[in-house]
């Protein structure tokens, strides 16, 4: 259907079912959580945190808690086209994962850059598929790749029920360009933007070991992909007073395991400056920056008013605008609808939703506690990624 | 505000580090003030990123990323003052550096220039020839390219261009030059390659310029590709041009005239008119023959706030004061651009 010589198959071919399939499928849960227990029995993979937490993640027993939550009577759309982003490895297995359990046959676009835990993973799943009790699985994915072309994408997208399209907004805007059938549904994933709060008063109360214990936890989820992902926090706001002590403490905490861990190249170093440099100017704000390395970049704001917003802050590798906050609801005219990731410390997370929820908030998708802001999930970007890409039978 | 009367009077590569670096200091922080006061880009970066406290030397002044001047438009100049905008001559799908030189900066760079060639060429030359098309040197007359040949233009009485129309060499143009003339050649480094040296081992001619003198400048980016290494590229310009002094020079368009001229031993000089600078990933000074981040500063730019940048250059200190050749102060080799970082994150690339 769609051979061409510029298209490289890893895994499956393009013989794929055009029925779809139920939702959280027996057959689909247990192909899934066997590539799963392969990975987390090798001990040699473990070196790839992204494809244990992805195995962790897809394990029997969690799919099993996930497909509790859904009506089994929900059906797949048909063929899902997936658009995985070049430089996070583990995305489109992620992707293929829900695409499978939310019933459809899977044509998965990987990423361009060959990472070793993506061929591992390919290997893995080449292995399953071998199996003669797999043999339906097999009909229900194909995991391609070529270099960008838009006359490919074209044609791939003509015949998708739906398409998940990672990547950000320059992907999503160019495969909105192409024809697809009128009732596909397409799930984008745009660009966003994340932050963290702290409650003072809660942090205040911490001795300087659990300190440095969150600020592992903070390292963790903002040094994951060099700063650089939509669930990486670029600002913390201190809700409160903090005692100022406790704060330097937590921040020498983090250049410390920035020193050790973070490997800032030269090639980065140059990013990093110049990101901050069209910042600043685009801000078109002096901020004290301060830093005592460079590895950890601190942007101190004195009052929240003197931000004009998050989504600016382009810098990354390790850049942090900081400022102190009186309430979480102060924030509710700085966040853009582009606001995903509130990673918080020192709070009941079922209380700031109903903050974000009462005070009408444009943004924040996801409320998540420190630590974890890159975990996985079938809700994404706000959105529930089972649902979109199935269907309900209504009866009336 | 600079008297740079008196710096040409002290002689481009005459003064120790020590000698030089106070005059150099003393100057460059009128800079650093005036583009304070001027450009409110240059302003804001310098407020933001270098603490306020008196700064003691060139080190702990604020520097910008030479990438900046290819994302905004920066000047220091007052409204109205009559600029030209320079381009650098890019590739088709990177932006353009914009460069806003008045007059006043554009005198400086020449004069600058002659004093630092002057220490070698000596006196002025009749003629100069360029290995370029005088067609498309014209059509591109503020890119790098137009600044490069116009500052070369002032040591000689005459200019001729050696590649026609299409950019192919012209043979007749070259076999008219008589050998024992003094004159002085002109090329950027992959042309002096591409153009002349491949077109010349075609065709088995040599030629013996003995008194002549070649600069050539722009990189080796494009000899690298193809393992062409400095020692066999001049032995190959020696043997077949009979050419003896070759002088390559790191330069770059944000900073026109004030080049840093390689030495007969190999080195980079930094000249009474620039410093260098190499940083680590930390942005911290690195010591002699550690590799990082070339920084240049310059005492020429007064249009415009690239008077101290952080270039996309990496290179090492090898020493001062103390170069074979006899020149005083910092001297550096280069070693080749950054590559470009790697994005982890959820953007497409």
């Amino acid at each position: 259907m769609f051979s061409n010589k510029k298209i490289n198959i890893a895994v499956g071919n393009f013989d794929l079912i055009k029925k779809p399939n139920l939702i959280f499928d027996d057959l689909v849960i247990e192909f899934l959580s066997s590539i799963s227990r392969e990975i987390l029995n090798d001990k040699y993979l473990k070196i790839f945190p992204d494809l244990y937490s992805y195995a962790f993640w897809s394990r029997k027993s969690n799919l099993i808690k996930i497909k509790k939550n859904y009506d089994k009577t929900r059906i797949g759309r048909g063929l899902a086209f997936h658009i995985s982003p070049s430089n996070v490895p583990m995305n489109f297995a992620f992707s293929l994962a829900l695409g499978l359990l939310s019933g459809n046959s899977n044509i998965v676009r990987l990423p361009s850059i060959n990472f070793i835990q993506s061929i591992e993973l390919c290997k893995i799943i080449k292995k399953k598929l071998k199996k003669k009790k797999f043999q339906i699985i097999k009909k229900r994915l194909c995991l391609i790749n070529y270099l960008r072309s838009d006359k490919i994408s074209e044609k791939i997208s003509k015949y998708a029920d739906t398409r998940i399209i990672w990547g950000g907004d320059e992907t999503v805007q160019n495969f909105k360009k192409f024809l697809t059938k009128p009732r596909c549904l397409d799930l984008n994933f745009s660009n966003r933007y994340s932050f963290s709060i702290i409650n003072s008063k809660k942090f205040n109360e911490l001795n300087f070991n659990k300190i440095s214990n969150l600020a592992r936890k903070f390292y963790t989820d903002s040094f994951t992909m060099d700063q650089n992902g939509c669930s990486s926090p670029k600002a913390i706001f201190w809700v409160g007073n903090v005692l100022k002590n406790k704060k330097e403490f937590f921040w020498k905490e983090i250049i410390k395991l920035a020193d050790k861990l973070f490997d800032l190249d030269l090639s980065k170093t140059s990013a990093k400056f110049y990101n901050l440099n069209k910042d600043i100017i685009n801000q078109n704000k002096s901020a004290l920056h301060s830093y005592e390395n460079f590895k950890v970049v601190r942007i101190k704001i004195k009052t929240i008013k003197e931000f004009k917003s998050i989504e600016d802050i382009q810098s990354g590798y390790g850049v942090f605008v900081e400022t102190n906050i009186s309430k979480i609801s102060n924030l509710s005219d700085l966040l853009s609808s582009r606001s995903q990731t509130m990673t918080y410390f020192g709070y009941d997370k079922k209380k700031i939703k109903n903050i974000v929820l009462d005070n009408r908030f444009k943004g924040i998708d996801r409320i998540v506690e420190f630590g974890n802001a890159f975990n996985m999930s079938h809700i994404w970007d706000g959105f529930d990624v089972i649902n979109t890409l199935s269907r309900e039978i209504s009866l009336h | 505000m600079i008297d740079y009367n008196l710096l040409f009077k002290k002689g481009a590569f005459k003064l120790n580090q020590i000698e030089k670096e106070k005059i150099f200091f003393n100057n460059i922080s009128k800079l650093d003030i005036h583009h304070k006061k001027n450009c409110k880009e240059f302003k804001l970066i310098a407020n933001s990123f270098f603490p306020k406290e008196k700064k003691k030397k060139l080190e702990e002044l604020p520097f910008i990323h030479v990438r900046l001047f290819k994302e905004k438009n920066l000047s220091s100049v007052k409204k109205g003052t009559k600029i030209s905008t320079y381009n650098s001559s890019g590739t088709s799908n990177t932006k353009l550096s914009k460069i806003n030189i008045d007059r006043f900066t554009s005198l400086v760079q020449s004069k600058s220039l002659l004093n630092i060639l002057m220490t070698v060429l000596k006196t002025k030359r009749k003629k100069i020839y360029f290995l370029e098309s005088e067609k498309k040197v014209n059509e591109k007359y503020y890119s790098a390219k137009g600044a490069a040949i116009n500052g070369f233009k002032q040591f000689a009485d005459k200019a001729e261009f050696l590649l026609d129309k299409n950019e192919k060499l012209n043979f007749k143009t070259l076999k008219r030059i008589k050998s024992n003339e003094k004159i002085i050649f002109f090329g950027f480094t992959n042309m002096v390659w591409g153009k002349l040296i491949k077109t010349i081992i075609k065709k088995k001619i040599k030629f013996n310029f003995k008194n002549s003198i070649l600069f050539h400048g722009g990189g080796w980016k494009k000899l690298e590709e193809k393992k062409i290494r400095r020692e066999k590229f001049y032995r190959l310009i020696h043997n077949l041009l009979g050419i003896n002094q070759i002088y390559d020079y790191y330069g770059m368009i944000e900073q026109t005239g004030s080049i840093f001229l390689e030495c007969e031993y190999g080195y980079y000089h930094a000249s009474i008119f620039s410093e260098i600078n190499v940083r680590n990933n930390k942005l911290e000074i690195c010591k002699s023959n550690q590799k990082g981040i070339i920084q240049v500063s310059s005492l020429l730019p007064t249009s415009y706030p690239g008077h101290n940048i952080l270039t996309e250059d990496l290179g090492e200190i090898k020493g001062i004061d103390n170069c074979k050749c006899g020149r005083k102060g910092k001297y550096f080799k280069i070693h080749g651009r950054l590559s470009q970082a790697e994005i982890r994150g959820c953007s497409n690339v």
